[in-house]
């Protein structure tokens, strides 16, 4: 049951991928996006992690598209330009690469998944985690008043 | 307590005046930067006429008949005070407890008599400077200067380690510097200060490197010592001469000698207190005292005779040019020069003595005429004789000071320079006939330029000044200023009156002749030249009877009367005689084209070499950089290629650096 | 049964996607969709290995939650940045900011 839906689930990600990185429209591009992070978010709860799988759903599947959009239309980029023939073959060649390192770790077959509940996740980011978690909000706010900096007006 | 304890407070007074001034002179109200640096002056006189009174009771006593009869073995009528002559010392730059040089106060009696005129000559400089300096600007750093130099001078009579007389020599130079320089808006005051010290610094050169060498030889700068027989015994003669000569050339240009005298002339650019002080009556005469310290070492090293001939030939050399200027200051410099050399010919001539006195005689009565000329340019509103109208007349006070200075000056009995100079040229005759003859020839033109000096400004009325409309005045080549460069000294307005200067200024006058009166009695044998057998030292052949001494007095006074009667006769009749084919007054005016000459000569000799390292530059320094230009700009060419500008390109190149590692075996 | 190499293929299998997109995309935005597929791949890289063989179930679950923290950032940043690039530029592609070159 769980290796059907993996290879469903692994399928339409491909998929929506490569859409995502392929097609000359957008906002077509940022929903296929949006598709794909969704799907991933499935993959998380495969792996028995909800915590980790509403946060997919919630950043990575909604407010990055979202944001994306409002990018899109912004800066009144309806397409992308086709890739030069260089960047195509740089592209698979990058791609071919990727697959060569990983390609030593696809053997190891065997193990079990151990679920993880959201309450243990936070207790331990809580905890142990303690100090990173609050670097990490720290980068966020960093990251929000760099942004709004940044994308100011300015006068003048 | 004695004053010898107290003598280091001598130096250090002054120089705590000096921070005093500098740090709170702005703030003084008027004059009162000058009373208080008058003030310290006259604690410092005080304590250094305490301490000649000291030296006076502990010196050896001589008995008079027998040294002039020759005996100087039997000569000794009381013994001096064991601890005399008197030596301060204390730890400096002590390196693990040994003592790397001492400071040291030595006090015998030619420091103790000399530090009694550098602060009685300072005293009423510093007097007169009050009244004089009055409404210029700065007037609280002049006095600052002032009082850091008589610091210097005075530390540099009392140290008795040679290394701190370089010491306080480099300070004094330095004084000089600012203080020729302390009308520093006038561009040829600026000229002159640095002429002076490049002149003076080149000459001290040769202190350092004479002291260094002396050091090698005996290892330590101790004065006292150098005079005794054992260390003179350990140096070769022609180690001594060397040091003594390389010593030499720094009193030469610290003095103001042939030819190192060029700077001297200029230095006139100084306000005429810093004349006063400075180039006539203390750092100059400083050269002679040094002279006279190192005397046993150029006797041991046979090279006394160069003294002597530097010495007469600057005395006849500076009395010739004399009479070629119009500027009561530039005349009285030239005096200054020819007399310094008197006193170096006094030396070189075994006439140590006789040199000393000459020194302390001089120091009192250029001031007096410095001090008096710096009267008549305040009163005159001029520095030309020529445009001084009958100063006799409106100065009266100041003419008859200054004419006891120019009687002293020109060898008149019986005043101060009468004793000294007939001693000196008494010296001469007995050891150099014919340098005695032109220390004669020089005495003649001091008679000629010092009256004619006084007939003019004194006794005739104003005129225009030939001097300044004539065309080899205008510009100061010797100085690297153009024609429009320097300006022509102002005349005085239109309609001006001369007046007397005020009570201050009148009253140094007339301290400082009343002291050159005492000081040449005190040296004559009229009273038993009390003066020198105080300051007495070795062989003394110029002490003799004053009838042996007659016919050098009646040849000494004649030769003065003639030039003297030649100069009134002359000038009283046209202020313009004797008319001097233009361009013999021309080449005296410009000092014999000697300033010119070093002025190019230097010039060209500094340039040579940078010729050549200008051509090491161009084609070995600039080469290489350029090839190094030339091989990143080829490299460039070729590597710029890889910054496409295209993110694409650079997202490559990581990841081809990536896989890089991972082959290389990074993982 | 589903293995720790089938993540670990399908992770890669995104980061290749992804660096395809980052090498091909000519629109900076599409570049930055690009990078996300990158930064999600080494999430899911991460937290499948923490669920196969992390005992404390904790590192790798963390490591991914914060890479989709860093990636929320640098999204926002970037996103700023370019709307600078179109302000001056008046467009987002890499024609557009190519002028920095040798």
């Amino acid at each position: 049951m769980s290796l059907t839906a993996f290879y469903a689930l692994a399928a339409f990600v491909l998929v929506f991928a490569i859409l995502a990185v392929t097609t000359a429209s957008m906002v077509r591009a940022a929903l296929s996006l949006a598709i794909t992070f969704f799907l991933i978010a499935g993959l998380y709860l495969l792996l028995g992690s909800p915590a980790l799988a509403a946060i997919q759903f919630m950043v990575n599947a909604s407010a990055i598209p979202i944001m994306t959009l409002f990018i899109i239309m912004m800066t009144q980029s309806r397409t992308s330009a086709g890739p030069r023939s260089w960047q195509i073959a740089a592209g698979l060649l990058a791609a071919a690469a990727a697959l060569v390192f990983f390609k030593g770790n696809v053997g190891h077959g065997d193990g079990q998944i151990t679920p993880v509940s959201p309450e243990t996740l936070g207790v331990n980011l809580l905890q142990a985690a303690l100090l990173p978690f609050e670097v990490a909000s720290v980068l966020l706010l960093l990251a929000m008043v760099g942004a709004i900096v940044l994308a100011r007006r300015r006068a003048g | 307590m004695s004053y010898v304890e107290l003598s280091y407070w001598i130096p250090l007074l002054p120089a705590l005046g000096f921070v005093l001034l500098v740090l709170f002179g702005r703030s003084l109200p008027g004059r009162s930067s000058g009373w208080i640096a008058t003030a310290v002056m006259a604690v410092v006189a005080v304590l250094s006429l305490g301490l000649l009174r000291d030296v006076i009771l502990a010196a050896p006593g001589w008995d008079l008949a027998a040294l002039l009869g020759g005996n100087h073995e039997e000569a000794l009528a009381k013994a001096g005070s064991p601890d005399f002559p008197f030596r301060l010392e204390w730890t400096w730059l002590a390196i693990r407890g040994e003592a790397g040089i001492p400071l040291v106060i030595y006090i015998d009696a030619l420091a103790a008599v000399v530090t009694a005129m550098v602060a009685l000559a300072s005293l009423f400089i510093h007097l007169f400077s009050i009244g004089y300096m009055h409404g210029e600007e700065r007037y609280p750093t002049f006095f600052a200067y002032l009082q850091l130099f008589s610091a210097a001078m005075l530390a540099f009579v009392l140290a008795g380690n040679f290394f701190h007389s370089l010491l306080a020599w480099e300070v004094m130079g330095l004084m000089s510097y600012l203080l020729i320089g302390f009308l520093y808006k006038k561009k040829t005051a600026q000229q002159a200060q640095k002429k002076a010290f490049i002149t003076t610094k080149l000459a001290d050169l040769g202190f350092m490197l004479g002291l260094f060498w002396l050091y090698l030889l005996i290892g330590n700068f101790d004065l006292a010592d150098l005079a005794s027989e054992q260390t003179l015994a350990l140096i070769g003669t022609g180690a001594a001469a060397a040091v003594g000569l390389l010593v030499f050339v720094a009193a030469m240009g610290k003095s103001a000698q042939f030819p190192l005298h060029v700077w001297l002339l200029d230095a006139m650019e100084g306000p005429t207190p810093v004349s006063a002080m400075i180039h006539a009556a203390t750092m100059v005469a400083a050269g002679v005292y040094l002279t006279g310290r190192f005397y046993p070492l150029l006797l041991h090293g046979e090279v006394l005779w160069v003294v002597a001939w530097v010495g007469a030939l600057t005395a006849l050399f500076a009395a010739v040019l004399a009479p070629a200027y119009a500027d009561v200051k530039k005349i009285l410099a030239w005096s200054t020069v020819s007399q310094l050399g008197y006193m170096f010919l006094g030396l070189g001539v075994f006439g140590w003595a006789a040199a000393m006195f000459h020194l302390l005689a001089h120091a009192f009565f250029k001031a007096l005429l410095f001090l008096g000329s710096g009267s008549m340019i305040h009163g005159a509103k001029t520095q030309d004789i020529f445009e001084m109208d009958r100063l006799k007349k409106y100065m009266p006070w100041t003419y008859w000071t200054f004419l006891v200075g120019a009687l002293a000056l020109m060898g008149i009995p019986p005043f101060a320079g009468f004793w000294s100079k007939d001693l000196i040229l008494h010296a001469a005759e007995e050891h150099a006939r014919f340098l005695w003859l032109v220390g004669l020839t020089a005495a003649f033109f001091t008679a000629f330029y010092t009256t004619r000096m006084i007939v003019i400004a004194f006794h005739k009325p104003a005129m225009p000044s030939p001097w300044k409309a004539a065309a080899w005045t205008q510009g100061a080549p010797w100085l690297n200023l153009g024609p429009n460069e320097a300006e022509p000294d102002p005349s005085p307005p239109e309609g001006h009156r001369p007046h007397e200067s005020g009570a201050e200024m009148i009253a140094a006058l007339l301290a400082l002749a009343v002291l050159s009166l005492v000081v040449g009695f005190w040296g004559s044998p009229v009273f038993g030249y009390g003066l020198l057998t105080l300051v007495y030292w070795g062989d003394a052949p110029e002490l003799l009877p004053a009838a042996k001494l007659m016919a050098g007095y009646v040849t000494g006074t004649l030769v003065a009367l003639a030039g003297a009667g030649l100069a009134a006769y002359w000038y009283t009749a046209d202020p313009l005689r004797p008319r001097a084919p233009v361009w013999l007054t021309a080449a005296l005016q410009r000092r014999l084209y000697l300033d010119e000459f070093f002025y190019r000569a230097l010039g060209a000799l500094a340039q040579a070499p940078t010729y050549a390292l200008e051509l090491f530059d161009r084609y070995v320094v600039d080469a290489l950089v350029d090839l190094v230009g030339y091989l990143s700009l080829v490299a460039s060419s070729f590597l710029r290629h890889l910054q496409s500008g295209r993110f694409a390109v650079y997202a490559l190149y990581m990841l081809l650096g990536a896989l890089a590692l991972y082959v290389g075996g990074v993982r | 049964m589903v293995t720790l190499g089938h993540f670990l293929l399908l992770s890669g299998l995104l980061m290749a996607i992804g660096l395809y997109g980052v090498l091909t995309r000519r629109n900076l935005i599409a570049v930055l969709m690009s990078v996300e597929i990158l930064l999600n791949a080494a999430a899911l890289a991460f937290a499948s290995v923490a669920a196969f063989r992390d005992p404390s179930l904790f590192a790798g679950q963390v490591f991914a939650l914060f890479i989709i923290v860093v990636a929320a950032a640098e999204l926002s940043i970037g996103f700023a940045i370019l709307l600078n690039v179109y302000r001056t530029h008046g467009a987002v592609t890499d024609d557009a900011i190519g002028e920095m070159r040798g």
